[in-house]
């Protein structure tokens, strides 16, 4: 699976790598068992330092996404932890939280939000 | 990341009455890349050839791989690599015996890098380095460092006369050879911000010969943000004083533009939290770090 990064972006390199490797795992572009490429590959595919790419394999090493295996290289963990129903709540609800912030600030009622949830709910449904 | 390749203490240079370096202290960690930022003029170069021993401080301490500059031995000296702003040339001779003539100084020479990237860069051997062109001098510069195999890199405004492509291709051989051995540490000085963005660990502002600031490269992009907030009623004045807020401008009656440089998070949870028709944040470049800390008046 090929990075991008965004150089321009507001958020640092090494989360830009750690998220796109999780939607890859989360969209099956990588699946358990597939091997990254090595840090040095990265660094030198994007130029971009070596440190970043260490940052953001130890990141996903650490919730347990990836594997490193010394002299092999780095993989897919086997077992990906499945989002617990908490997790899972959680990212609704900062869903739900920006969603709130976004109609307040178009100035959108809660009344007409909470119908306009309610015909998409609907609309969902048939 | 270990102890340090380099350490600068107190230094400062002065001309007369010019302090070109005042009070300038910074490390280079090993397996660390610093960025050295600051507009012409800002003591970029000089701090360099401090470094180097090209020029003596007038006071205060360099140490490379933790000895004192003054005492290093020519091994020592040797670990070092440097590309200085204006590269340095005998223009009568051609590449092959520029490179030969500085092989001879390094007995641990590596021919194969050499020869390798001279293919690389098509650089006509037998051409008077006079007739090259600027971003082929870059790349002359470039080989006769990295074949030194250095401990320590110093690179003074290496990217000038690159094109884009060029200029990645150069950063990327600086990379390559930075991983090669653990604890090799790089100071790189440059204008184009966007590809320090790329490369640095650390980044160091100068300005007219001070040390304005050293911040960690991730920790700028999370920090330096600018939001924009048009409140519905005016705000309390504890939100505008928030500790990170590096200035306030008002915009219309309820309206903030805010330059953030830290805790940008709490800041951003507080605007979000009071009455407000519209909330945007919008992230702060290098380069716009740079004019702000160029701007000042010091």
């Amino acid at each position: 699976m090929k990075i991008f990064v965004d150089t321009h972006s507001g958020v640092p390199i090494y989360k830009q790598i750690v998220r796109q490797i999780e939607k890859g795992i989360m969209a099956g572009l990588l699946k358990p068992g597939d091997q990254l490429p090595t840090v040095r590959e990265v660094a030198l595919e994007l130029t971009i330092n070596p440190n970043t790419v260490a940052r953001a394999y130890r990141e996903l090493e650490h919730a347990g996404l990836i594997e490193s295996i010394q002299g092999r290289g780095s993989f897919i963990a086997a077992d990906l932890p499945r989002p617990s129903g908490g997790d899972k709540e959680m990212i609704i609800i900062e869903k739900i939280e920006e969603l709130l912030r976004e109609a307040r600030q178009l100035n959108i009622s809660p009344d007409k939000l909470e119908k306009m949830f309610k015909k998409a709910l609907e609309n969902e449904q048939s | 990341m270990g102890k340090g390749c380099l350490s600068v203490k107190s230094l400062s240079k002065d001309y007369g009455q010019k302090k070109a370096l005042a009070g300038v202290s910074l490390e280079v960690k090993e397996g660390e890349i610093m960025g050295l930022v600051g507009p012409n003029g800002a003591g970029k170069t000089t701090l360099i050839k401090l470094v180097m021993g090209l020029i003596k401080p007038s006071s205060g301490l360099v140490s490379v791989f933790g000895r004192d500059e003054k005492e290093l031995g020519a091994e020592d000296r040797r670990r070092i690599g440097y590309i200085a702003d204006e590269p340095f040339f005998y223009d009568f001779m051609t590449v092959q015996q520029t490179i030969e003539f500085n092989q001879g100084f390094y007995p641990d020479w590596d021919h194969e890098k050499c020869a390798g990237l001279m293919q690389r860069f098509h650089l006509p051997p037998d051409e008077p380095v006079k007739n090259l062109s600027r971003g082929m001098k870059a790349q002359l510069a470039l080989i006769l460092v990295l074949a030194q195999k250095p401990d320590l890199l110093l690179l003074d405004e290496p990217l000038e006369g690159l094109d884009p492509m060029r200029r990645l291709e150069f950063l990327n051989l600086v990379l390559e050879d930075f991983m090669e051995r653990e604890g090799r540490g790089v100071l790189i000085s440059s204008h184009y911000l966007e590809e320090l963005e790329r490369l640095a660990d650390r980044v160091a502002f100068l300005h007219e010969g001070r040390l304005l600031r050293v911040a960690e490269m991730e920790q700028l992009k999370v920090e330096e943000k600018t939001i924009r907030v048009v409140f519905q009623k005016e705000p309390p004045e504890a939100l505008l004083n928030m500790p990170g807020i590096k200035a306030v401008q008002k915009e219309g009656k309820t309206g903030y533009l805010l330059t953030i440089e830290d805790n940008f998070n709490a800041i951003y949870e507080a605007c979000c939290n009071y009455p407000h028709f519209i909330l945007e944040i919008y992230h702060r470049s290098l380069e716009d770090m740079f004019m702000d800390y160029s701007g000042r008046d010091q």
